[in-house]
């Protein structure tokens, strides 16, 4: 059965290359919703079910760091949620673990990483 | 007022992910990559991406290029032939995208050194002339040589 995958990022270009991505680590079992910041990430978890949130840090409106957070709150048990993004320093790794995500990926990134980061939570 | 030179370490960092960058996302693989003069803070280009940051030190980090560079960039990002590209915005995003990686990457190697550092989220000028803060104390630039065509990434910080 497909997993469910919401990719919230505020570029339409990297959301396509996540996809691409993944499919191309050999997980082929994934339908993919996006959206384009931490407000519509939020709407989009409020009125669908997913496995997994795939998260950049850098955005507008509304950071990763904070949707992290807001999605705990709203959801109480949310999916796993797995950050990409170019801020690999310890700082923000902790931070975003801190408030609920569950791994991290840094850009640039290549399918094998992705594989290892992204992989388990979609068996 | 004297422009100090910037930690041999950034620079070499900037080099090396400017090379990870354009290898792994972009699957392109630079010819050479060098440090230039990063003298002038007025400038103009075809595509500019620009990022601002503050923390221990506010700055800019500039990526300049031609057009037909940064739409084969985009394009390539997306495993896309540049005519394929449905218009200039799409290109202008994967170029953002370039300079987002690049400006993270800089702050990754920033924040290592004992700084801070916050970005913003990358903004791009088309065919524009650019004046960046003339109180730059700390700047650096690479150029990358792809082809017949280059592209610029500068790092400015503003005195402490």
């Amino acid at each position: 059965m497909a997993k469910n995958v919401l990719i919230v990022d505020d570029s339409a270009t990297m959301r396509k290359i996540i996809m691409r991505g993944i499919r191309q680590a050999g997980i082929e079992n994934a339908d993919f919703k996006e959206a384009g910041d931490g407000v519509e990430g939020l709407k989009a978890v409020e009125g669908e079910k997913f496995d997994l949130i795939l998260s950049d840090v850098n955005m507008p409106n509304m950071n990763g760091l904070d949707f992290v957070k807001e999605v705990a709150a709203k959801l109480g048990t949310p999916p796993p949620i797995v950050m990409i993004t170019t801020e690999g320093s310890e700082e923000v790794v902790k931070e975003a673990m801190s408030r609920g995500a569950k791994g991290y990926l840094k850009k640039p990134f290549t399918p094998e990483k992705i594989q290892e980061v992204i992989g388990p939570f979609l068996k | 007022m004297t422009t100090q030179t910037m930690d041999p370490s950034l620079v070499d960092g900037l080099q090396a992910s400017a090379r990870e960058i354009l290898e792994t996302m972009v699957f392109l693989t630079p010819d050479r990559i060098e440090v230039i003069p990063a003298s002038d803070t007025t400038f103009h280009a075809e595509v500019v991406g620009l990022l601002g940051f503050t923390g221990t030190r506010s700055g800019t980090v500039a990526v300049r290029t031609t057009a037909h560079l940064a739409k084969t960039i985009a394009a390539k990002m997306l495993m896309m032939e540049p005519e394929e590209m449905s218009g200039i915005e799409e290109a202008c995003d994967g170029f953002g995208e370039l300079v987002n990686m690049l400006s993270g990457n800089f702050k990754n190697a920033w924040v290592a050194l004992g700084n801070q550092m916050d970005l913003s989220v990358p903004n791009v000028v088309l065919d524009g002339n650019v004046r960046l803060n003339h109180h730059i104390e700390l700047r650096t630039c690479v150029r990358v040589h792809v082809g017949d065509a280059h592209l610029d990434v500068g790092v400015y910080l503003e005195a402490a």
